[in-house]
């Protein structure tokens, strides 16, 4: 057999033991870079959107004299500049300034509101992206056939739906009609309190203040605005599932993993590892999208979480509370949109560290 | 006297009927095949003539909307295939029959090393094989392949590999379990015409080395002729005739066959270009 051997030398790609440590220091470095902007950018649209916050504050009958008297007790009547180097001084000893309604620090009302929106976010998303990748790579693997049928007939409906509608419906069925959810009161029923506060997340509070029946009335409270947002949003990730996961079941290397003999579970495996960064993905972007974009929810299940909070802020021109919520907005989503590239990064040596 | 070689893949009346929404098509009708040992054949026909679709329909690799039927699928050692249920088609897939498809890249799983893909065809076939085991014979098949240094490339991901280098890493894959039977589909399409020449010669000499078989499919009467023992031309789904490749080339009976060897330029001929 005549035959040129070839050098297996001609590899080239990065080096596997810096590569991770570069990828989550070079990522680290833009959010911090990217938080700064988010910070100006927080400070300028909240000052430059129309409304007068003292006029709306005094109220409908208040005088002239009035009014400048709230402006200056806000700080509102010195220059955009003045103002713009005490807010960034602030923000970086973790001021962001009070509400000009509750008087209370911004940060501690974040503080206190965060856990619970992050709580209802995490857990629906959770839900929505386990049963939406189920659904929608079976629905990829029976194509055409009566699963797939079954399968996008629900996602074409939750799709449909909007989100605040599901949840009345649910409240309308689940509690009033058959009485087995808690009243939608948020996170506890009235008459129970919150436990110590530790993490501000109220399930782990109780867990760890010792009291269990605290611990299942808050995971009752979790199922009806957990499974309103998890039912919408795992359609859409019922329809991501489907194409990407009928892609790679269609790619070559699937046809080849199965041509070699692998058992159907290591071919749907090949499949997956492939898929499986769009989904990861797609996780990411429905996560940071929903934190403070699911108010409504929030509004419907009386939950007292960051979203509720921001929206009366926005209606009240409450500037500092609005100033706050971008910024954690904007935060939270880049945070999550680094950790997004790190995993991905991890999961497909696709992608070039650098 | 010459005794007739042992016969390793009997087909008869192949056919493929595929479900679309616009009804039932039939790319591929009452297809007879013969391999004998050590013998390469060559299927040659233009693109859609169902040369791939019947290689396919051998394995059951067709999607779930098609439906393979044949009188028999005789695979020496194993029977008539013809009736086998998935799993049992695992047993036959990559273990008596190795399959190299066209595209490397596409063949390699691009998240898992080269290593893992040998490891998981190898844990699929044999029970209790260790990775350390399988990490050995990965290196000798990769060696059998010409790859100098195959460390490297047991550590790498397909999207390193050269075209040349990856279709070497699928032979080397298809020939871990030792099959007796090779399918080759368009082994060569997409690589560097001086990398084509090497692949083929690698191929064919695995099967010449081994005592294998292969089946070998192509639309280049080059490589048939290069190559290959004898020949079977499907035209329009149907086998429109089959030989010695010496026979069919230098009377072909069929008129799609004369066709086909008449668009071939041949050496010496006056070219007709328009000045």
């Amino acid at each position: 057999m005549t035959l040129a051997p070839v050098e297996g030398a001609k590899i080239r790609g990065p080096k596997r033991a810096s590569g991770p440590w570069r990828l989550v220091l070079g990522r680290l470095g833009f959010l911090v870079a990217a938080l700064f902007g988010v910070m100006t950018l927080s400070f300028l649209l909240v000052s430059v959107t129309p409304g007068d916050p003292a006029r709306l504050i005094a109220g409908p009958l208040a005088d002239e004299t009035q009014v400048t008297a709230i402006e200056a007790e806000l700080g509102l009547d010195r220059p955009l500049g003045e103002r713009y180097l005490d807010y960034m001084g602030g923000l970086v000893q973790g001021d962001l300034g009070d509400s000009y309604y509750s008087k209370q620090p911004v940060i501690d009302e974040i503080a206190s509101k965060l856990p619970a929106t992050l709580t209802l976010v995490l857990l629906s998303v959770a839900l929505a992206a386990v049963l939406g990748v189920v659904v929608g790579a079976v629905g990829a693997y029976f194509r055409t056939r009566w699963p797939d049928s079954v399968g996008r007939l629900f996602t074409g409906i939750f799709q449909a739906v909007p989100d605040f509608f599901l949840g009345l419906m649910l409240i309308y069925v689940f509690f009033f009609v058959l009485g087995i959810a808690p009243a939608p009161a948020g996170q506890l029923a009235f008459s129970e309190t919150a436990p110590a506060r530790v993490t501000g997340f109220i399930p782990i509070d109780s867990l760890v203040a010792g009291d269990t029946s605290l611990f299942v009335s808050s995971l009752k409270h979790l199922v009806l605005p957990v499974l309103t947002l998890g039912l919408v949003y795992a359609a859409y990730f019922a329809k991501t599932a489907r194409t990407t996961v009928g892609r790679a079941l269609n790619s070559q290397q699937v046809h080849f993993a199965r041509a070699m003999g692998l058992p159907e579970r290591t071919v749907l495996r090949y499949a997956f590892v492939e898929s499986r960064t769009t989904i990861v993905t797609y996780a990411g972007v429905i996560f940071a999208a929903l934190l403070g974009g699911e108010a409504i929810v929030e509004r419907v299940f009386a939950w007292d979480g960051i979203g509720t909070w921001a929206l009366t802020g926005i209606l009240r021109l409450d500037l500092p509370v609005v100033q706050g919520m971008v910024l954690v907005a904007g935060a939270l989503t880049l945070i999550t949109y680094t950790l997004l590239d790190i995993v991905v990064g991890l999961l497909d040596p696709r992608i070039k560290h650098a | 006297m010459n005794s007739v070689a042992e016969t390793i893949l009997d087909v008869r009346n192949l056919a493929v009927s595929i479900a679309t929404p616009d009804g039932v098509v039939n790319p591929v009708k009452g297809v007879d095949l013969t391999v004998r040992k050590g013998e390469i054949v060559g299927v040659v026909g233009e693109s859609g003539c169902g040369k791939s679709t019947t290689i396919k329909g051998v394995l059951k690799l067709l999607g779930p909307n098609s439906t393979v039927t044949a009188d028999k699928i005789e695979l020496a050692g194993h029977g008539d295939i013809s009736g086998f249920k998935p799993r049992q088609m695992n047993t036959i897939r990559g273990r008596a029959v190795g399959f190299v498809a066209q595209n490397p890249f596409g063949s390699l799983n691009p998240i898992y090393t080269i290593e893992r893909q040998f490891y998981e065809l190898q844990k699929a076939h044999r029970t209790g094989v260790s990775k350390r085991e399988s990490r050995e014979i990965a290196r000798d098949m990769l060696n059998g392949v010409g790859i100098v240094g195959p460390e490297r490339v047991l550590n790498g991901y397909a999207h390193q590999l050269s075209g040349g280098m990856a279709q070497r890493v699928v032979i080397a894959l298809a020939t871990t379990l030792s099959p007796k039977l090779l399918f080759a589909d368009e082994p060569t399409t997409g690589l560097d015409a001086t990398v084509q020449a090497q692949i083929l010669d690698l191929i064919t000499g695995l099967v010449a080395d081994e005592g294998r078989s292969m089946l070998l499919v192509t639309h280049d009467l080059g490589v048939i002729a290069q190559y290959c023992q004898r020949v079977v031309v499907m035209y329009g789904g149907e086998v429109v005739e089959q030989g010695s490749v010496m026979d069919v080339m230098v009377s072909p009976q069929h008129s799609y066959t004369q066709q086909l060897i008449g668009s071939v330029p041949k050496s010496g001929e006056k070219l007709n270009v328009a000045r």
